[in-house]
């Protein structure tokens, strides 16, 4: 337990924290979301909530370990062990203790099955393109599996664990593909984890029971209910009334803390999270993409946008202390976010000092600088859903006005704000993205001409210097530094700040451990007693 | 004595509509002279120590969470509200009434197919025609937003015109005109359109309400009035997250809403009970 | 008879004609139904050609609409591209909070409206009624979305009586059938009460118009003369007579159980029919929407034709027009 421990990107909140005289922990938690889940089966399943209630539901061969890079990237799930045979085949021994929930073994057959159906880009459209260096999948035997690779890498543990969760093959080989999704499976899904399929009640609620023969211990937590409710402001009053346990973003706004003493019982979990919020510049012009951006294609505009940014303040005004700062696309909680560089410092004179040189005068006097008769104005998009990217929106809005800077506030529905970034139709959008922890997963973001690309950055040094990380069979960290140090430089968005997840939830659980990408997902191991007993 | 000036007359007579237009006149002499004399209502103060502040002697209604102050966007919100409600409801009942006098003067196969498309129009509600279009259009100009609600709101006058109309057409002196030879548009512009002016007019100012009501709605929705111009509607909105730690980020808009669609309920129904006794 | 076949087929052709104007409405606007598939990682060309097939979004306009009649008649709205699940389910799944929500409201309205309608009559420009007209039409200008902020505030968390959101509490699993409909029953009263607040003043005011113009006709008087009780004349004869066009507000009641609560399921995270719709638009999920339209336009043509149908068979008079 204590080495599995120290692997894990563990934040030890509740140790701290003394049970509450007279308050048991609940043997049944209910989480209040914002999202409405329909499917948690893993390949079906779109949404964030949905990831995160499957991964209670269907296990991987190891669960992901701290690091993306080496063969010790994940820690034993389904399988109890992997021997490495050469540099391009690893060997997986299942756990023979592991069961279905309705009580067929897990064989390697399952795995075999689930590995193919992920590789399938007609079938598992987001996970296939991650997995496209595993040349083959193969049983030896029932309780083994050997996964050949293209080429050696540093990543294969990582990439054979990290994506694919095991489905069970006996029960959804003979459901056709396309059919999954209105299938009696999808509607009551049997996996291999913790927690089984109990109910949903569409648009109300789903609800897991725990499996009390669990091969890795049972959980003490007999209940997971995620309570579907749109609005924040219902959730937290849904919360202080007694209607839910658990929040996962009480903040922002900071003033909800300062409500939680309504209920007592209640504490603040907070875990740096893997998202970073950052203004994505759009470097072609957004009518044709072809063209570079008339403003924003100049380096020393960008920079100077983001050098006029009060970050440090934007961040402690929307999130208080629940935030850290981001200098680069990597997460300050990924285990490659410490390879970042400092974030540059507010420096507003500087940043007049730099518009100016780049012949940005407010020759009109109407206090917008202009160019050519061209004012320095831009549009900056924003998912109208998310209170946080709101209220940042309006707080950069009045900084850059203050440096002559005329942004227009543009909210929208997230749908419409997907169709509009996609085809690069926009000056600057407030994204904020949740990656892999693996910093190759970046590269769809960052790469030259990558899908995800949609401010058009690109710089060759950058791409193949973390192509140089992805391929390093030794340290990663040099490559991977001086990509970060490549990226922040060129300023292809102004990175902002990294918001924790900021949880209210039932104090009195022992052990309570957070697993920073997918939170819930060692629950199944919390006790009821508290810290010390 | 003018119309217009018997309409208010009649209003004023009655205490109701008098308050209404007393309510309604301060309203409008807040949205006019406020933004004159109170500060800018997109200025942003201190973040970290300005926010959320309660209402007090430097913001007499408080502050929101970009420290931005209440009453200047309650005030800037109200002149907006007004302008949006007058405008559409104008607009709305100037298309009805003209839809109206043209089917109801027309009989026959015009009267018939307007008519009917005024039925399929009724037939769809109007809030699902409002949400569609306003949800797939990223930024609303707000002449575009009275428009939209001007286009959505004159069915049912161009019914009641229709109907009064028709009535009309049988009557004496219509028929005297017509066999003076009048035309039709002279007929219709100089004989049926004062005679059915007064239901029009009541049409009219209830129509200011309601369209004052769903452009809140709307912009609650997120729909309507982006920020950061700042809207009724909106402002409860954006402060729904802290209504219950600071509460007068979103009483006071509310209020605010509540006081207008009334008076100007109140002048409608007064002039309305004027026109028909029967039902005061 | 013939009178109903031709008001029922007017009201057959007036839906048709409002779902086409619907359909060439949604499909001009802009905007891509497929940007939602593509939020976590971009579709290749392949795959939304392949969907576009799916949801025939390759085919002309005119074909488009024959297939969405052609479905609908048969009940078949075609799969969400959104949820990607049969609108029907969806549709269904929504139904019954709505239902739920809309009968409870109408059901105040119709009672209690009706009832204060008709002391207002009877206490004419006295002070009740007066008050009554005051509190109604304060009422009818407030919005609804905050009216009901302001009895969350008050009633869910300073006081904790009701609860703040949903309309039911998950994990009743064992409990008995009493408990569920109490349950319930707790979640409905403030959306409920917030829509009859906004909403009553129209029925009281339709109720308090009609029990005048009833009390001025001359059998009332001749009712009193012949020594009834004042409860036999207004309630037997006064109200009685007055019912006809009262009921034709019923009507105009059906198409605001469809979207009309909108506001107020956001701001109790009520899941019906108006979240749907709006969460629809802006995912621009054409099949979805069509079959929302279906419903809404269905809710305005049965209302009104109900509501004529109630009024000729109450007053034989209304069919001779």
């Amino acid at each position: 337990m204590l080495r599995r421990c120290g692997r894990l990107l563990l934040l030890m909140t509740a140790c701290s924290a003394a049970p509450v005289a007279g308050q048991a922990a609940p043997r049944r938690l209910v989480i209040a979301i914002g999202q409405t889940v329909t499917n948690v089966v893993p390949t079906l399943s779109r949404s964030a909530a949905a990831r995160e209630i499957s991964d209670l539901v269907f296990l991987r061969l190891g669960r992901y370990g701290g690091t993306s890079f080496g063969d010790r990237a994940a820690v034993p799930e389904l399988a109890k062990g992997w021997t490495r045979r050469d540099s391009v085949t690893l060997a997986f021994d299942l756990d023979p203790r592991a069961r279905w929930h309705d009580g067929t073994p897990v064989t390697s057959r399952d795995v075999v099955f689930s590995f193919n159906r992920a590789r399938d880009p007609k079938q598992a459209v987001s996970v296939a393109s991650l997995l496209v260096d595993i040349a083959a999948v193969e049983a030896e035997g029932d309780n083994r599996v050997v996964i050949r690779f293209d080429r050696p890498y540093g990543e294969q543990l990582y990439d054979a664990t990290y994506h694919v969760q095991i489905l069970p093959a006996h029960l959804v080989a003979s459901i056709p593909p396309d059919s999954l999704v209105s299938s009696a499976f999808s509607r009551a899904p049997v996996g291999s984890g913790p927690y089984r399929w109990d109910k949903l009640e569409p648009t109300e609620y789903l609800q897991l029971r725990s499996v009390p023969g669990f091969f890795l211990g049972a959980p003490a937590i007999e209940q997971m209910v995620w309570r579907f409710t749109t609005s924040q402001e219902s959730r937290l009053n849904l919360l202080l009334t007694g209607g839910a346990d658990v929040q996962e973003d009480i903040i922002p706004p900071t003033a909800n803390l300062s409500r939680l003493p309504e209920r007592p019982s209640l504490r603040v979990a907070h875990l740096p999270s893997m998202g970073v919020n950052y203004l994505l510049f759009n470097q072609r012009a957004p009518a044709d993409t072809s063209r570079p951006h008339p403003i924003l294609a100049d380096m020393d505009v960008r920079r100077a946008l983001t050098i006029g940014l009060d970050r440090a303040t934007m961040a402690k005004a929307v999130f208080g202390r629940y935030a850290s700062p981001a200098s680069s696309p990597a997460p300050p909680a990924a285990w490659f976010g410490a390879l970042a560089p400092q974030p540059v410092a507010f420096d507003p004179t500087q940043a007049a000092r730099l518009l100016a040189s780049r012949g940005w005068k407010d020759s009109d006097g109407d206090g917008v600088l202009d160019r050519n008769g061209i004012p320095l104005a831009l549009t900056l998009l924003v998912p109208s859903s998310s209170v946080s990217r709101m209220q940042v929106a309006l707080v950069v809005q009045e900084q850059w006005r203050q440096l002559g800077v005329k942004a227009e506030v543009v909210p929208l529905e997230i749908a419409q704000y997907l169709a509009r970034r996609k085809p690069g139709d926009f000056d600057v959008a407030i994204e904020s993205f949740t990656a892999d922890p693996s910093p190759w997963s970046l590269l769809d973001r960052w790469g030259c001409g990558a899908e995800a690309n949609y401010g058009r950055y690109c710089s060759r040094t950058a791409d193949s210097l973390l192509r140089a990380a992805h391929l390093a069979r030794r340290d990663p960290a040099p490559p991977i530094r001086a990509w970060l140090r490549t990226v922040a430089e060129d300023f292809p968005a102004a990175f902002l700040f990294a918001p924790d997840k900021v949880y209210a939830m039932p104090s009195g659980y022992g052990n309570v451990t957070w697993q920073v990408e997918s939170p819930w997902q060692m629950v199944w191991t919390w006790t009821l007693a508290g810290a010390g007993r | 004595m003018t119309p217009r000036r018997a309409a208010l007359h009649t209003v004023w007579r009655r205490p109701a509509g008098r308050a209404g237009l007393i309510a309604l006149a301060l309203l409008a002499l807040l949205a006019l002279i406020g933004p004159l004399v109170l500060p800018d209502p997109t200025a942003q103060g201190d973040l970290l120590n300005g926010a959320l502040l309660p209402p007090g002697p430097g913001h007499l209604l408080g502050t929101d969470q970009l420290s931005r102050d209440v009453l200047s966007r309650i005030v800037t919100g109200l002149r907006l509200s007004l302008i949006i409600g007058l405008a559409s409801a104008c607009l709305a009942v100037a298309l009805g009434a003209a839809v109206g006098l043209i089917a109801g003067s027309r009989a026959g196969m015009v009267d018939t197919v307007l008519m009917r498309i005024v039925d399929a129009l009724l037939a769809i509600p109007r809030l699902f025609v409002l949400l569609l279009v306003l949800a797939v259009w990223d930024r609303v100009p707000i002449p575009a937003l009275v428009l939209l609600l001007a286009l959505t709101g004159w069915y049912g006058t161009s019914r009641l015109v229709r109907a009064e109309t028709v009535r009309l057409r049988g009557e004496d002196f219509v028929r005297a005109a017509e066999a003076l030879g009048a035309g039709r548009l002279r007929i219709a512009l100089h004989h049926l359109l004062p005679n059915v002016a007064a239901p029009i007019l009541v049409a009219g100012t209830l129509g200011v309400g309601d369209v004052i009501l769903l452009e809140a709605g709307l912009t609650y929705l997120g729909l309507g009035i982006r920020p950061p111009t700042p809207s009724l509607g909106g402002m409860v909105l954006d402060s729904r997250s802290v209504f219950v730690t600071a509460p007068w980020t979103s009483i006071f808009p509310g209020l605010v809403i509540v006081l207008t669609v009334l008076s100007v309920n109140l002048v409608g129904d007064a002039l309305r009970d004027a026109l028909d006794p029967r039902s005061a | 008879m013939n009178w109903l076949a031709r008001r029922a087929l007017q009201a057959v052709i007036t839906a048709l004609m409002a779902l086409a104007l619907l359909f060439f409405l949604i499909r001009s606007l802009p905007g891509d139904p497929l940007a939602v598939l593509s939020e976590d990682r971009p579709l290749t060309s392949e795959q939304v050609r392949d969907l576009q097939r799916r949801y025939q979004l390759d085919q002309p306009l005119g074909a488009q609409f024959t297939a969405f009649m052609g479905g609908a008649v048969r009940g078949d709205f075609g799969t969400s591209i959104q949820y990607g699940r049969p609108v029907r389910q969806l549709v269904l799944e929504r139904l019954p909070r709505t239902l739920l929500l809309g009968a409870t409201v109408l059901l105040i309205n119709f009672t209690l409206g009706l009832w204060l309608g008709v002391q207002q009559a009877l206490h004419r420009g006295r002070p009740l009624d007066r008050i009554l007209t005051t509190l109604s039409l304060t009422g009818y200008a407030t919005p609804s979305f905050w009216l009901g902020l302001m009895l969350v505030l008050v009633f869910a968390v300073r006081l904790h009586w009701l609860p703040a959101a949903g309309s039911q509490d998950p994990g009743l699993d064992g409990a008995g059938v009493l408990t569920v409909v109490l349950d319930r029953l707790r979640h409905l009263i403030l959306p409920a009460l917030t829509l009859a607040a906004v909403s009553i003043a129209s029925s009281m005011r339709y109720q308090r118009a009609a029990m005048l113009e009833a009390l001025r006709q001359p059998y009332v008087a001749a009712a009193r003369a012949r020594g009834l009780t004042e409860g036999q004349v207004t309630w037997g004869h006064a109200w009685r007579s007055a019912l006809p066009s009262v009921l034709t507000l019923f009507g105009l009641w059906l198409p605001i159980l469809v979207v009309g609560a909108v506001f107020v399921e956001q701001v109790f995270a009520w899941q019906g029919l108006g979240s749907l719709t709006a969460g629809a638009a802006a995912a621009r999920d054409y099949p979805l929407l069509m079959g929302t339209a279906v419903l809404a336009t269905a809710a305005v043509v049965t209302g009104s034709l109900v509501s004529d149908v109630l009024h000729a068979l109450l007053d034989p008079r209304a069919r001779a027009e």
